[in-house]
């Protein structure tokens, strides 16, 4: 038995400490890990947060909401540093990277700002479903990038769309030219999705419907511009392996008590 | 009759005397009061009651001595000894000053120095106008003061003195234009030793957009990908990207760190990828607001010279410059404190107006002239950028970039309007800094500019004149599209390609939908060659369908590819090389001249799909570093099974540095058996090359080691670009 001991040991280092290590390597996923140190910020009281840990927690998600990083991450790929910079990123859904994962509903109720005084305009709110993502070797683009996207604007110089996006290359799917929103007003957008469908309503308000299969699958992404979108409500209905429903959100409750 | 008493006459000496003692203590107790209450420049910890009553006692001393040389020497200072007596206290305090300049004597005997020489000025001020040449032994005088009082600060222990105090900092920062590549040196790349002789190296130069912030991969940015694209298109020429970006570099930085660092490495091509910066109001480099760039770094420089003077630098490094600084400095917080600070009014000026970004442009045209290479602009593009009709029209600075390039028939590379075909896309990670995908959009536009289609005669020419070949075909390692299904599902895809550096092996053609379904087709050559797929197969669910065609070559059965006698061929041309500390020090893996190791200490462990060739992962073991990696090499090697079930695997296994320490030996060897190899390892900082198979008998991989530079090659040289593909 003394002769396996080396290697039995080694085994079991090897599997405490890769279960706790913040950035061990899954070989299936595709979202950063969270760090189990910042985790910890999420758990403490707003007030007793100092400056750094609120802008770990703040820097996050859109600008203007924070999403909790054990239910949002980015990819490996736009992993980026602090540079003072919070930087506009697309997020995911994690439980939404597991095959078995089927979206029943997405709900947004949120506002977005009005436009800077420089005149940068970039209101964007991108609700992506069925999308896939697969890497590729260091620093090469990715072999697999694409899904859905539903984009409300109130920009200027972007239209609202429904469109579908491989890489570069999108094409579009229902023609939301006309849905133009309006700054520091109250939205609620809802896509409601069956297995080979999906409808969304704005405000109750019926805009359209796609049908395709599989719609349902997928990761879930959220992305929205530099100008701040407040997320007041945020809730994702799933079905799991096993057939059960959950919910998912992943909004920071303490900002929205006292902002960052 | 005897002349009254007056005690008036009597009281002269009396009153004089008494005087002289009152206004002497009254200096002595204004000067205690001093002692008391200024500020001193002590550390926090140090006693300062205890360093007050010694000041206080040093004070009275030397006012004690400043009133004898004053009041007692006037009988000695007659109209005939004056000038002699003067010359003489003038000569001997300098003497005594520079003896306790120059030798280390106790703290309390240097302060008695200056008490003397405090005593002989008081005696030169009293009889100032009988003394001839009274200015120079004043001057003398004074010197002498100064010199006592330097001897007296060194001797006082240098922990017990405020920080500001034991050393002033230089007059001006060092310029951190060419830090970066001091502390840095460029991003990710490292410039080539043992370069080829055709080597054309482009240096990338420009702010936070070519550095890549935020990004956390260097190799996501723009100059990494045209490393790339460079290395995979441009078979046979050889091209080294340097990424010398550094954020808020503007034009001035740019010919800065031209001048001062870049020149040396003898560039070919120079990428200036600048105008935002220059734009952002107020001088956040120089911190000097109302004055451009350009003015600002000339004043530095002019400061740093005068800061290398050697007679101002021996000045500066005084304890009693330190301390007149240290004492003006707190006056002018002391008078100006609660007004924040002096505000500049000085109007908010860009970095660089167009007309001096101009100049600055002209001046790297000079400098390319000068130094023979090419300079190239790049135009900064911001997030969802407008047409470039409308960028030139309303941009100031894209105005002056077009008319220098124009006037010099130098290629600017438009980022604009590719990154505005897709401005409806996430290309940014803010109004400025593109992403990862912003990036590789860049380097194409830069790839098709300078090299695909050279913007301009005098581009091509030069590039020619340095062995490009623009007659080569247009090659990629793989063909990628995405296309519309509808269409696909009524038409079908045809694909007119060759593979033009094949020899006469086996090729296939392997074309992939959607990640998921595969096709091969025989009869790949060097040859064009129509390969198609029929309508009906593409039945896919999504609107649109992705397909990637990359060339397979069959290398069976030819020894020159064999993984040793483990039965497998590369179907790649596969380079590598181990060097331990003492042997090279370094690691190269390459895949067909693409480099794919990670270049980390310890065991780098790359996996390449047996048949295909696709590099499907690279990683670095630091076991070195921590016991924990070589658990988890062992890990790895033993999961690659599993991880890729239905494959047939090679390993490339190769040590830099060290691959001994921290391993479990028994284990790896093990590990090691089970890819083919003998189960040796490499003793402590030797090298280490391992090119195996999952489930190859033990012995049989491709394996060396030992105390030398270790490189195998698997395959032919004459074949690194079989694969790459020309499409029609």
């Amino acid at each position: 038995m003394f002769r396996f001991f080396p290697q039995l040991f080694a085994l079991a280092c090897t599997a405490l400490l890769l279960s706790s290590s913040a950035e061990a390597d899954s070989a299936q996923s595709v979202l950063i890990p969270p760090n189990k140190r910042i985790l910890s910020y999420y758990n403490k009281p707003f007030d007793s947060l100092n400056r750094k840990e609120r802008w770990l927690i703040g820097v996050h998600g859109l600008r203007g909401t924070p999403l909790h990083r054990r239910e949002w991450a980015v990819r490996q790929i736009e992993r980026t540093v602090n540079r003072q910079i919070v930087p506009i990123r697309t997020y995911y859904l994690r439980a939404s990277e597991n095959p078995s994962f089927r979206v029943k509903e997405i709900t947004v109720n949120f506002v977005m700002k009005r436009a800077g005084a420089n005149g940068y305009d970039d209101r964007v709110l991108d609700i992506s479903f069925a999308s896939e993502y697969v890497p590729a070797v260091a620093g090469r683009p990715p072999l697999v990038d694409r899904g859905y996207t539903f984009r409300l604007s109130a920009a200027n110089n972007i239209a609202s769309a429904f469109f579908y996006r491989s890489d570069l290359t999108k094409v579009s799917l229902l023609p939301l030219d006309s849905l133009k929103l309006i700054p520091e007003k109250e939205y609620t957008v809802v896509l409601k999705f069956e297995t080979d469908s999906v409808s969304f309503m704005l405000n109750n308000k019926n805009i359209g419907s796609y049908s395709s299969r599989e719609l349902n699958t997928g990761m879930i992404a959220l992305t929205g511009g530099w100008i701040p979108i407040t997320i007041n409500e945020l809730k994702i209905s799933a079905l799991g392996a096993d057939g059960t429903e959950a919910e998912y959100s992943g909004l920071v409750p303490q900002f929205h008590r006292g902002g960052t | 009759m005897e002349p009254k008493l007056n005690t008036r006459d009597l009281c002269p000496s009396f009153t004089g005397a008494a005087l002289d003692m009152i206004k002497l203590i009254i200096a002595i107790a204004a000067l205690a009061l001093t002692a008391a209450l200024a500020p001193l420049p002590l550390a926090p910890e140090v006693n300062q009651l205890q360093a007050r009553i010694y000041l206080a006692a040093f004070l009275a001393a030397a006012a004690c001595c400043a009133a004898l040389g004053s009041r007692a020497t006037g009988r000695l200072f007659t109209d005939h000894t004056a000038t002699k007596l003067g010359c003489l206290l003038a000569a001997l305090s300098m003497a005594i000053s520079y003896y306790c300049l120059k030798t280390p004597l106790p703290l309390a005997v240097a302060g008695a120095s200056i008490c003397l020489i405090v005593f002989a000025l008081a005696a030169f001020v009293r009889h100032e106008a009988k003394i001839a040449f009274s200015a120079a032994v004043g001057l003398l005088l004074v010197a002498a003061c100064a010199m006592s009082v330097e001897a007296t600060l060194r001797r006082v222990p240098e922990m017990t003195l405020a920080k500001e105090v034991r050393q002033t900092p230089p007059l001006v920062q060092p310029d951190q234009v060419n830090i970066v590549y001091k502390k840095n040196w460029f991003r990710g790349k490292r410039p080539c030793v043992d370069c080829p002789k055709d080597n054309i190296r482009i240096i990338t130069l420009g702010g936070s957009s070519t550095y890549g912030v935020p990004m956390y991969y260097g190799s996501l940015s723009y100059t990494q990908s045209l490393q790339r694209f460079l290395d995979e298109r441009r078979p046979g020429e050889h091209y080294e990207v340097l990424n010398a970006g550094v954020a808020a570099y503007g034009i001035t930085q740019v010919i800065a760190a031209l001048k001062e660092e870049l020149l040396k490495y003898n560039p070919t091509i120079v990428t200036v990828c600048s105008w935002f910066n220059d734009s952002a109001p107020n001088n956040r480099w120089y911190q000097t607001p109302g004055i451009s760039d350009w003015e600002a770094y000339e004043r530095h420089r002019a400061l740093q010279r005068l800061g290398e003077f050697p007679l101002y630098k021996k000045v500066r490094a005084s304890k009693l410059f330190a301390l007149s600084r240290w004492s003006l400095l707190g006056l002018k917080s002391a008078l100006f404190a609660g007004s924040g600070g002096r505000k500049s009014s000085a109007p908010a000026i860009p970095r660089m107006n167009p007309d001096e970004f101009r100049w600055g442009l002209e001046e790297v045209v000079r400098l390319g002239e000068e130094h023979n290479f090419l300079p190239v602009f790049v135009l900064e593009a911001m997030h969802r950028p407008d047409s470039l009709k409308n960028a030139k029209r309303f941009n100031e600075y894209f105005k002056q970039i077009y008319a220098v390039a124009e006037k010099n028939d130098l290629p600017v590379v438009d980022t604009i309007s590719p990154l505005h075909q897709v401005a409806d896309l996430w290309t940014f990670h803010d109004f400025i800094h593109p992403n990862s995908v912003g990036h590789r959009i860049i380097a194409e536009a830069m790839y098709h500019d300078l090299i695909a289609e050279p913007a301009t005669k005098r581009t091509r020419k030069f590039l020619e004149a340095r062995g490009v070949d623009f007659g080569k075909p247009d090659v990629r390692l793989e063909i990628e599209k995405h296309l519309l299904s509808d269409a696909l599902a009524k038409d079908g895809l045809d694909l007119n390609v060759r593979a033009p550096y094949l020899d006469n092996s086996p090729g296939r053609l392997e074309v992939t939908i959607n990640n998921s379904k595969s096709y091969s087709f025989d009869g790949l050559s060097a040859e064009f060659k129509k390969f198609s797929i029929p309508p009906a197969d593409f039945n896919t669910i999504r609107p649109l369908t992705d397909i990637r065609a990359s060339a397979v070559i069959d290398r069976s059965n030819n020894p020159q590819w064999a993984i040793g006698s483990t039965g497998l061929y590369s179907p790649v041309l596969i380079d590598a090389t181990s060097g331990g500390k003492n042997f090279g020090w370094r690691v190269l893996v390459t895949v067909d001249g693409q480099r794919i190791d990670s270049d980390g200490r310890g065991y780098n462990v790359s996996v390449i799909d047996a048949v295909q060739g696709d590099v499907l992962k690279q990683k670095h073991f630091d076991t070195f570093g921590a016991e924990a990696n070589a658990t988890a090499l062992l890990k790895y090697i033993e999961q690659l099974e599993t991880t890729y079930p239905a494959r047939k695997l090679i390993v490339v296994v190769a040590v830099k540095t060290d691959g001994r320490h921290n391993v479990n030996k028994a284990a790896l060897g093990n590990a090691f058996k089970s890819l083919g190899g003998s189960g040796e390892l490499p003793q402590a900082m030797e090298s280490f090359l391992l090119i195996g198979t999952p489930g190859a008998a033990p012995g049989t991989a491709v394996e060396e080691m030992g105390r030398k530079l270790v490189h195998k090659i698997i395959g032919s040289t004459a074949q690194e670009y079989a694969r790459l593909l020309e499409e029609k």
